[in-house]
């Protein structure tokens, strides 16, 4: 090592002796500065799966704007709240470490339903436990059909003594 | 106007079933004491037949879909058969249909019954009217207050009982707008049912007068 060289690399230190405290201040600064000069955005996704709630009006029309209250199993404090789409959609995931029935109120103006939805840890099913029924156009015209009949009938049967 | 299950707690519902049991019992025991029981049953099955099928008949208004409640003109036909007409036909649709519920019949039958029989005492008024006024247009008029009054009444009893059980994990204010939304909604409802209760009277009162001339008011005095 030659002496100009060890020259060169003492003042070179002793630079960096003058400039250490500064310098370190400058980093600390900059680090609690970075948060908001950071303009990068890191993302970070994982698949779960959500439960998708869709309400309707028995007469078909979509429960749209209605409030929703999930409730966790064996909770009674709401665990999520929301109201339903357009759609009467209303999607939420539930935490998979607490399998159980997850229970999902929908309600708005009076009108409203609950829907018991289980959940399982492992693989989770979508699917539909609204409550309400299923009936065809034609099975809910055969019932209100029948139940007419029964009151004509009823009708028919008093005015019996009469003829 | 139907109540579902799960909404009420669970005090109101078992209160809604005494007061329910109440009514029908009075309703009963007025019935039995007409000369003839038997007498008012056609008819009251009939308009059972007609209370239940018109609650599937939806009319769209905005925001809401209502359905004809009929209850205002079932109170103008039956009189006291009118209650028990409609906790009937209350159950026959809470069962077939899920409209209503089992455990809200009790207050679901009081929301619709008590203004039936509201509408068919304002409907007896019409015997008080002054006797120089036009006949039919005072029983139009009556009819149509009668009709009205029922799906009014039962709106408001299902507003009040409505504000008053908003549970306190939800947008308080949120539900209230929306209840007064589905109110409101129903005034061309009240019309409507005011319009058609006068319609059907007036028609009843050219082709069968005596089917709105109760005669437990004789018997029973």
């Amino acid at each position: 090592m030659s002496k100009q060289q060890i020259q060169w690399r003492r003042r070179w230190l002793s630079l960096g002796g003058r400039w250490a405290l500064p310098g370190l201040l400058g980093v600390a600064i900059m680090g609690l500065a970075e948060r908001s000069l950071a303009h990068g955005v890191v993302m970070q996704y994982q698949t779960t799966q959500a439960v998708s709630v869709q309400a309707k009006y028995d007469s078909g029309d979509p429960f749209a704007n209605a409030q929703v209250t999930v409730y966790a199993p064996d909770s009674d404090q709401p665990w999520s709240k929301g109201t339903t789409d357009n759609n009467g959609v209303f999607t939420f995931t539930p935490d998979d470490s607490k399998p159980g029935t997850w229970q999902v109120k929908v309600r708005s103006a009076g009108h409203g339903d609950v829907a018991n939805i289980p959940v399982s840890s492992g693989t989770q099913q979508l699917a539909t436990v609204s409550g309400g029924n299923g009936y065809t156009p034609l099975q809910k015209g055969v019932m209100a059909a029948s139940v007419i009949w029964g009151c004509v009938g009823t009708a028919l049967f008093f005015l019996r003594r009469k003829a | 106007m139907h109540v579902p299950d799960g909404i009420l707690p669970a005090q109101i519902c078992v209160g809604g079933y005494a007061l329910t049991g109440l009514t029908a019992w009075l309703s009963l025991r007025k019935i039995n004491r007409c000369h003839d029981p038997a007498q008012g049953v056609p008819k009251a099955a009939l308009l059972t037949a007609a209370f239940f099928a018109a609650s599937l008949l939806h009319i769209p208004v905005p925001p809401a879909s209502v359905h004809l409640v009929l209850n205002g003109l079932l109170g103008v036909i039956l009189g006291y058969y009118a209650f028990l007409a409609i906790l009937v036909g209350l159950f026959l649709q809470a069962i077939m249909f899920g409209h209503g519920g089992l455990s809200t019949l009790g207050v679901n039958a009081l929301i619709m019954g008590i203004p039936a029989l509201i509408a068919y005492f304002v409907f007896q008024l019409r015997d008080r009217a002054p006797k120089r006024l036009n006949q039919r247009l005072t029983t139009g008029f009556f009819a149509f207050l009668a009709g009205a009054s029922g799906t009014a009444i039962s709106a408001l009893l299902f507003y009040s009982l409505m504000v008053l059980n908003v549970p306190a994990e939800m947008d308080v204010m949120a539900e209230r707008i929306a209840v007064a939304g589905l109110t409101v909604a129903h005034i061309p409802l009240v019309i409507l049912e005011g319009i058609f209760t006068a319609v059907l009277v007036l028609f009843l009162e050219k082709v069968k007068p005596e089917l709105l001339r109760n005669t437990w008011s004789k018997a029973s005095s």
